[in-house]
C-alpha cells in the first residue's frame, strides 16, 4: 500500500528513474516526485508509525509525531520550491542528487531509530555532494571532497555513538539521549557524546561549521536552495529531538549567533554571506534546543520551518543574480534592481523576513525563541540574542539586497530572472508573508501545547522590534553618509578551515621536512664515524702503519726477555 | 541594439535613485515615531501597552532601549568586522597559490 511508505522514500526510489524521462523532462518529474511525495505525507494519520523487521531487530522507519511532521512537512515545502527553482536546469544528474537528497532528509526527519537515521544521515551526504560538484569547477570539486569527508566522518561518530549506546544499553530508539541529570554534556555516556558530535557538525557548531561556508557558495545557483534546506536543519531536529534542554547548547548557540556576523561583514561573496547568516540563525535554534521549555522547542521549530523558507528564498535571489550575471560578488554588483525589479522585491522580502520585521514570518518565530530566554530570566543569553539580532539586520536585511541591486551602479543590465525562478522566489515570498500574517496556523501545529497562548503582535513587541530594526537600518545609512561603513573588498577572509586547508599541510610537509633533515644528518654522522674508523685502521695496519709493520727479530727477543724477566718477578713476589 | 538607445538606458535613474533622500528622510521619521509611540502609548495606553508582554529585564523598561540598543549594536558590529579584517584578510587567490 503506497500510503504506508515512509516519507521520502517515494521521493528516493523515483530519483533512480529520473534519467529514464531524459534531460528534457527530469525536472518535471522532479517537481511531480516531490507534489506526490507531499499528498502522501499529508494523508498520513496523525502519530502514524512504520515498523520493519530486519535481521531480527524491530526498526521503526518512520515515527510521525508533531516534532517530525513539522520538519517533514517544510522539507517538503522546500523540496517544491526548489525544483520550481530548478525546472530550467537540463543536467538529469542534478535532479537526481536533489531528490535523493531532499528524499533521504525527509525519511530521516522521520526515522525512529538510530540505523534508520544512519543509512538517511550518511545518503544526504553522499547525494548532497553532487550538487555541489555540479559546478564542474576545480575549486567545487576539491571543496566537495572537502565536504564529504567532514559529512562522513559526522555520519561515521553517528554510528560509533549508536552502537556503544546499544552495547550498553540495548536501545537502538532515536529519543532522547540525555542520560544524566543535571543535563551537562559531562553527565552524557559515550555513545550520547558521539551522537551529539555527529549532531554538531552537521549543525555546523563553532569550529565544526566551516564545511558550510566552504561549500554551500560553490554550489550551481539551483543547488545551493536545495543545500541549505536540508542537511543544517536535519540536524537541527536530531538536536531537538536527541538533546532538548542540554545546558551547553545554550552557550554553542550563542556563540553561533553571533561569530557569524562579523564574518559576514567583511564577507565580498554575497553567498558565502548567507552562508554565515544561515550559521548565526541556527545558533538561535540550537540555544532554543538548549533551553528545552516547551515554548523554546516550539519556537525552534517555528524558526526552523520560517527560515527554511526565507533562507531559500534569500539563496533563490542570490542564484538568480549569479545565473544572469555570472557573479555574486558584491564588488562586482549593484543597480541590477533596474532590470531585475521582481528578484529584487523577493529579496527585500526575504531579507525582511530575516531580519523579523512585522509581518514577515521571522518575526513570528525568532520572537519565540528570545522570548522563551526572557521568560527563563537568562539576561546574557537574551542580550546576546539581541545583539545578534541586529546582526541579522546587518548582513541580511540590508547587505544582502543593498550591495546587489542597489549602492554604487555597477553599470551591469542583466535579464530578470527565468520566469520559473520568479515563481519559485514568488512562493517564498508568498510563504514568508503568509506565515507572518496568518502565523497561528503555524503556531497549532507545534510540537507543544503551551499553559499559556504565545502572542507575538502586542503593541510593545511590534514597537520595540521595528525600534531595533530601523535604528540599526539608520546606522547603516549614518555610517554610510560618513563613508565610515567598510568598502566590499575582493578578499579571501581566513576562517576555520584555514587550519585544515593550511596550517596541517603546511605543519605535515614541515614534520616531513623535519624528518628527512633528521634522516639526512643521522646518516651523515654515521658515515663520519665509520669513515673515521676505516682511515685510524687503514693507519694502523698499512704497511707503514704502527700495526701493519714488520719487527726486527732482535726487537721481538728483547721484549720477549723483558716479559720473562718480568714473570719471574711476579712468581717470587 | 540602438547604442544611443543603451547609452540612455545606462544612464537613465531609477525611482530609487531619483527619491533616494525621501527614502532616507522616511527612515528617520519611521525612526522617531516608534520611539514617539512607546514614550505615548506607555503612559496613555498602560494597558495596551503591557498586556500580554511583561518586560524581564528591567532594562526594557528604559524608554528607547531597543533603539540605542539597535543603533549601537550595528555600529560595533561593522568596527568589529573592520577590525576582524586586519587578522584574517588575505588576497583573493590564496588558497589557490
Amino acid at each position: 500500500m503506497i500510503p504506508s511508505l515512509p516519507p521520502g522514500v517515494l521521493m528516493m526510489f523515483g530519483a533512480i528513474l529520473l534519467p529514464l524521462l531524459g534531460k528534457k523532462f527530469s525536472a518535471i518529474g522532479a517537481l511531480v516526485l516531490s507534489s506526490i511525495s507531499l499528498i502522501l505525507f499529508w494523508t498520513l494519520p496523525a502519530d502514524h508509525v512504520i515498523p520493519m523487521s530486519f535481521f531480527g531487530q524491530e526498526l521503526i522507519l518512520a515515527r510521525i509525531d508533531k516534532l517530525s511532521w513539522i520538519f517533514c512537512l517544510v522539507f517538503h515545502l522546500a523540496a517544491i520550491m526548489a525544483s520550481v527553482y530548478a525546472l530550467h536546469v537540463k543536467d538529469t544528474k542534478q535532479h537526481v542528487a536533489a531528490m535523493l537528497y531532499a528524499g533521504s532528509s525527509i525519511m530521516a526527519s522521520c526515522a525512529g531509530d538510530m540505523i534508520t537515521l544512519f543509512v538517511c544521515w550518511e545518503l544526504t551526504a553522499v547525494s548532497s555532494v553532487f550538487l555541489i560538484w555540479a559546478s564542474n569547477s576545480e575549486k567545487a570539486y576539491r571543496s566537495g571532497m572537502r565536504y564529504l569527508i567532514i559529512q562522513v566522518i559526522s555520519g561515521v561518530l553517528l554510528l560509533s555513538g549508536a552502537i556503544i549506546r546499544f552495547r550498553s544499553t540495548g536501545d537502538l530508539g532515536f529519543h532522547s539521549f540525555i542520560d544524566g541529570d543535571p543535563s551537562s554534556f559531562f553527565t552524557l555516556s559515550l555513545g550520547s557524546k558521539l551522537i551529539l558530535i555527529a549532531f554538531g557538525i552537521k549543525a555546523a557548531f563553532p569550529l565544526l561549521h566551516n564545511w558550510l561556508q566552504d561549500a554551500y557558495p560553490k554550489s550551481t545557483p539551483t543547488g545551493t536552495v536545495f543545500l541549505s534546506a536540508f542537511t543544517t536543519k536535519l540536524a537541527i531536529y536530531s538536536l531537538a529531538r536527541g538533546f532538548a534542554g542540554l545546558e551547553e547548547l545554550v552557550w554553542i548557540g550563542c556563540a553561533m549567533t553571533l561569530f557569524p556576523i562579523v564574518f559576514a561583514v567583511i564577507e565580498n561573496d554575497l553567498r558565502r554571506v548567507l552562508a554565515y547568516s544561515l550559521n548565526n540563525q541556527l545558533g538561535f535554534m540550537v540555544v532554543g534546543i538548549g533551553i528545552g521549555s516547551d515554548l523554546a522547542i516550539n519556537g525552534t521549530a517555528a524558526h526552523a520551518f520560517c527560515h527554511i523558507i526565507y533562507k531559500a528564498l534569500l539563496f533563490m535571489s542570490m542564484g538568480a543574480v549569479l545565473k544572469q550575471v555570472g557573479t555574486t560578488k558584491a564588488t562586482e554588483l549593484g543597480g541590477l534592481h533596474k532590470t531585475m525589479p521582481w528578484t529584487t522585491l523577493f529579496c527585500i522580502i526575504g531579507a525582511g523576513a530575516i531580519s523579523g520585521f512585522p509581518l514577515l514570518s521571522g518575526f513570528i518565530s525568532k520572537s519565540m525563541i528570545i522570548s522563551a530566554a526572557a521568560y527563563e530570566h537568562r539576561f546574557v543569553v537574551w542580550f546576546i540574542l539581541l545583539i545578534a539580532s541586529a546582526g541579522v539586520m546587518e548582513h541580511s536585511g540590508i547587505k544582502i539586497p543593498f550591495f546587489a541591486f542597489f549602492a554604487h551602479d555597477s553599470g551591469k543590465r542583466p535579464k530578470e530572472a527565468p520566469l520559473n525562478m520568479l515563481i519559485a522566489m514568488g512562493m517564498g515570498a508568498f510563504l514568508c508573508v503568509g506565515l507572518g500574517v496568518a502565523y497561528p496556523l503555524l503556531y497549532k501545529n507545534l510540537p507543544y501545547e503551551l499553559h499559556h497562548e504565545y502572542v507575538p503582535y502586542t503593541l510593545a513587541h511590534v514597537v520595540m522590534q521595528l525600534q531595533l530594526l530601523l535604528f540599526a537600518g539608520l546606522a547603516f545609512l549614518f555610517l554610510m553618509k560618513m563613508g565610515l561603513y567598510p568598502e566590499e573588498k575582493r578578499s579571501t577572509n581566513l576562517d576555520f578551515d584555514w587550519v585544515y586547508r593550511k596550517l596541517f599541510p603546511n605543519a605535515i610537509s614541515q614534520i616531513g621536512r623535519g624528518i628527512r633533515w633528521m634522516d639526512q644528518t643521522l646518516r651523515a654522522c654515521v658515515l663520519w664515524l665509520l669513515t673515521w674508523f676505516v682511515r685510524i685502521c687503514e693507519k694502523n695496519f698499512n704497511e707503514t702503519g704502527n700495526l701493519g709493520t714488520t719487527w726486527s727479530t732482535s726487537l721481538m727477543a728483547f721484549w720477549a726477555a723483558i716479559l720473562l724477566g718480568l714473570c719471574l718477578m711476579l712468581y717470587y713476589l | 541594439m540602438d547604442p544611443q538607445q543603451t547609452k540612455k538606458e545606462a544612464t537613465e535613474l531609477s525611482w530609487a535613485e531619483r527619491n533616494v533622500k525621501w527614502i532616507g528622510t522616511g527612515l528617520i521619521v519611521a525612526c522617531v515615531l516608534t520611539v514617539v509611540v512607546q514614550l505615548l502609548c506607555g503612559p496613555v495606553l498602560p494597558a495596551m501597552f503591557d498586556e500580554k508582554h511583561k518586560a524581564h529585564f528591567e532594562v526594557e523598561n528604559f524608554p528607547g532601549f531597543q533603539a540605542i540598543f539597535g543603533f549601537a549594536a550595528f555600529v560595533i558590529i561593522v568596527y568589529l568586522g573592520k577590525l576582524l579584517r586586519l587578522f584574517v584578510m588575505r588576497e583573493e587567490n590564496y588558497y589557490d597559490s
